[in-house]
C-alpha cells in the first residue's frame, strides 16, 4: 500500500516538476518535495560544475531550518561528487542527480539534527525524486539551450541582414560614383573636342589624356583620405606638382577640408590653371612664380590665384574649357564666383566660396 | 529654341548635358545644383522641360523637383547611374536617361518629351 501511496505522490510531483522550465525554481521545487516526503528538517540540492579547475559542487536550493549550517560550510571542500556533511547533521541522505546522458547535474541532501531519523522507505522515496528531478531538469537544460540557441540565430539573422544592407548601400554608392566619374570623363572628352584651339587629334588626344591623369590624381587623394574629404592644400599641389617644379609655387593658407566631389572639381580647376600657366603664363618663362593662398572670412573661403614674371598676358578672344570650368561649371557646383584677371603682368584668379558641407574649415 | 532645364549637381556632368543639348539646338537653362535653385528657375522662368539628377548630394533628391514638375505639367527626364531612377509607381511613366549616356539617347529623350 505505502510503495502504491508513494508512487502516486511522486506522480503527481513529476508532473508540477516536468513543467517547471527554469532551473532554480525547480531545484527549489524538488528539494521542497524532498524535505516533505522524507520528514527531514532541512533539504538541499547541489549544482555540479565541471571545468579547468576540476568538479565542484556548490549550494543552488535549500528548504528547511538551519540554513546557517550549509553557509558556515567550507563548500571549496565539495571538491568531487561527494558532499561534506555538517557537523550538527547526524541522520542524512544523499543521492546524485544525473542526466540520461549519464552526467552529473548535481546532488540532493536531505538531513535532521536527530540519529537514524531515516528507513529504507525514506530512501527509496529519495531515489525515485531523484530520477523524476533528472528528467525534469534535462527538460530545463534543453529549454534553456535551445531558447539560448534561437536567441542566437535571431541575433545572427539581424547581423546578417545588416551586413547585407550595408552592402548594398556601398554597392549603389560604388555604382553612382563609376556612372558620374564615366559621365565626367564623357563630358572631358566633349569639352576638349569643342575647344577652339583643337585642330587635330593629337591635339585633342594630348590635352584629354592631361585632363584624364588630373581626374585620376585626384581620386588618389580621395583613397588617401578614404573617401571622407581632402584638404584644399593637398589639392593644390596635387595639381601644381604634376607638372611643374615645387619651388615655383607658393601653397599657403589654413585648413579647409574638401568633400570628395568638391575635390575632384577644385583639384581640375587647379589643373586647368596650372595648364594655362604653362602654355602661356608664369610657368612658361624662367623666372615666374605663382603664389596661391587663401583665408576663410565670413563663412567663406577667398582663394587668389596670382603669378608673376611670366610673359605679358593677352587676354584671349574666346574662353576654353577651363575658364568655363572655373567661372562657371565649378562655381555653380560649390555656390560661390570666381573671376580671371588677364592682368598684362600676370593671370590672376579670385575665388569666393561658401562655407557648406563640401567646403568646411574642419 | 526649346528650353532646356538641367538640374545637375556635378560641375562636369551639368557641363556634358549643357554641351550636348547645345549641339542638339536646345536653349540650356541653369544647371541649377539644387533642389531650391531648381524651384527658384521653374517658378520664374519659362521652361519646355527639365532633365532631373535624382541623387543631388547631401541627401537632397530630384523627386520634390520632379512633384511640381508634374503638377505644372513640364515634361522632364531623370538622370541617373540607375536604368531605372525610381520604384515608385507615382513616377513609371517618366524615362531615365541612365548616366553615362550618349548624345543620341537624349535627343531620342527629348523628341519623347516634346511629342
Amino acid at each position: 500500500m505505502l510503495t502504491v501511496k508513494l508512487l502516486s505522490v511522486l506522480n503527481r510531483i513529476g508532473e508540477v516538476l516536468t513543467a517547471e522550465l527554469d532551473m532554480g525554481r525547480l531545484a527549489t521545487l524538488v528539494v521542497e518535495a524532498g524535505v516533505e516526503l522524507s520528514n527531514a528538517e532541512l533539504g538541499a540540492f547541489f549544482y555540479h560544475t565541471l571545468n579547468e579547475q576540476g568538479e565542484r559542487l556548490d549550494l543552488f536550493a535549500f528548504h528547511g531550518t538551519n540554513r546557517e549550517i550549509f553557509e558556515n560550510l567550507d563548500f571549496a571542500q565539495n571538491t568531487g561528487k561527494d558532499i561534506l556533511c555538517p557537523p550538527d547533521i547526524l541522520s542524512y541522505m544523499t543521492i546524485p542527480v544525473a542526466s540520461r546522458s549519464g552526467k552529473l547535474l548535481g546532488s540532493l541532501f536531505f538531513g535532521h539534527s536527530e540519529p537514524n531519523k531515516f528507513t529504507k522507505e525514506h530512501d527509496d522515496i529519495i531515489v525515485g525524486l531523484s530520477s523524476i528531478a533528472a528528467i525534469a531538469m534535462d527538460n530545463a537544460v534543453l529549454y534553456t539551450n535551445a531558447q539560448k540557441e534561437i536567441a542566437e540565430k535571431v541575433e545572427a539573422e539581424r547581423a546578417l541582414r545588416n551586413a547585407l544592407t550595408r552592402q548594398k548601400m556601398l554597392l549603389d554608392e560604388l555604382n553612382h560614383r563609376v556612372k558620374n566619374t564615366l559621365a565626367t570623363i564623357q563630358s572631358i572628352a566633349i569639352q576638349t573636342k569643342n575647344a577652339s584651339h583643337i585642330d587635330n587629334i593629337d591635339v585633342f588626344y594630348n590635352a584629354f589624356e592631361e585632363r584624364l591623369m588630373s581626374l585620376s590624381r585626384a581620386h588618389n587623394l580621395l583613397v588617401q583620405g578614404s573617401w571622407e574629404g581632402v584638404q584644399l592644400k593637398d589639392t593644390i599641389l596635387s595639381a601644381t606638382n604634376s607638372m611643374t617644379l615645387t619651388d615655383r609655387v607658393d601653397v599657403e593658407g589654413p585648413a579647409v577640408l574638401l568633400s570628395p566631389n568638391a575635390a575632384v572639381t577644385l583639384n581640375m580647376v587647379f589643373h586647368e590653371l596650372t595648364t594655362n600657366a604653362l602654355k602661356y603664363g608664369a610657368l612658361y618663362s624662367t623666372e615666374g612664380r605663382i603664389i596661391v593662398s587663401w583665408m576663410i572670412l565670413d563663412h567663406k573661403v577667398i582663394i587668389e590665384w596670382r603669378e608673376e614674371g611670366g610673359p605679358k598676358v593677352i587676354e584671349p578672344n574666346t574662353r576654353g574649357f577651363g575658364s568655363k570650368l572655373i567661372e562657371r561649371g565649378a562655381m555653380r557646383e560649390l555656390g560661390g564666383i570666381a573671376k580671371l584677371f588677364f592682368n598684362p603682368s600676370g593671370l590672376e584668379c579670385h575665388m569666393i566660396i561658401p562655407m557648406s558641407p563640401k567646403v568646411s574649415s574642419v | 529654341m526649346k528650353r532646356v532645364l538641367i538640374v545637375e549637381d556635378e560641375s562636369f556632368v551639368a557641363m556634358l548635358i549643357e554641351e550636348m543639348l547645345i549641339g542638339l539646338d536646345m536653349n540650356p537653362i541653369g544647371p541649377a545644383s539644387n533642389v531650391q535653385e531648381a524651384l527658384d528657375i521653374i517658378s520664374t522662368q519659362p521652361i519646355d522641360m527639365a532633365l532631373l539628377d535624382v541623387n543631388l548630394g547631401n541627401g537632397e533628391t530630384g523627386f520634390p523637383i520632379a512633384d511640381v514638375l508634374m503638377e505644372r505639367g513640364i515634361p522632364f527626364a531623370f538622370v541617373s547611374g540607375y536604368a531605372q531612377a525610381s520604384a515608385d509607381p507615382t513616377y513609371s511613366a517618366v524615362a531615365t536617361l541612365q548616366k553615362p549616356f550618349p548624345c543620341s539617347m537624349l535627343k531620342n529623350t527629348i523628341n519623347q518629351l516634346l511629342a
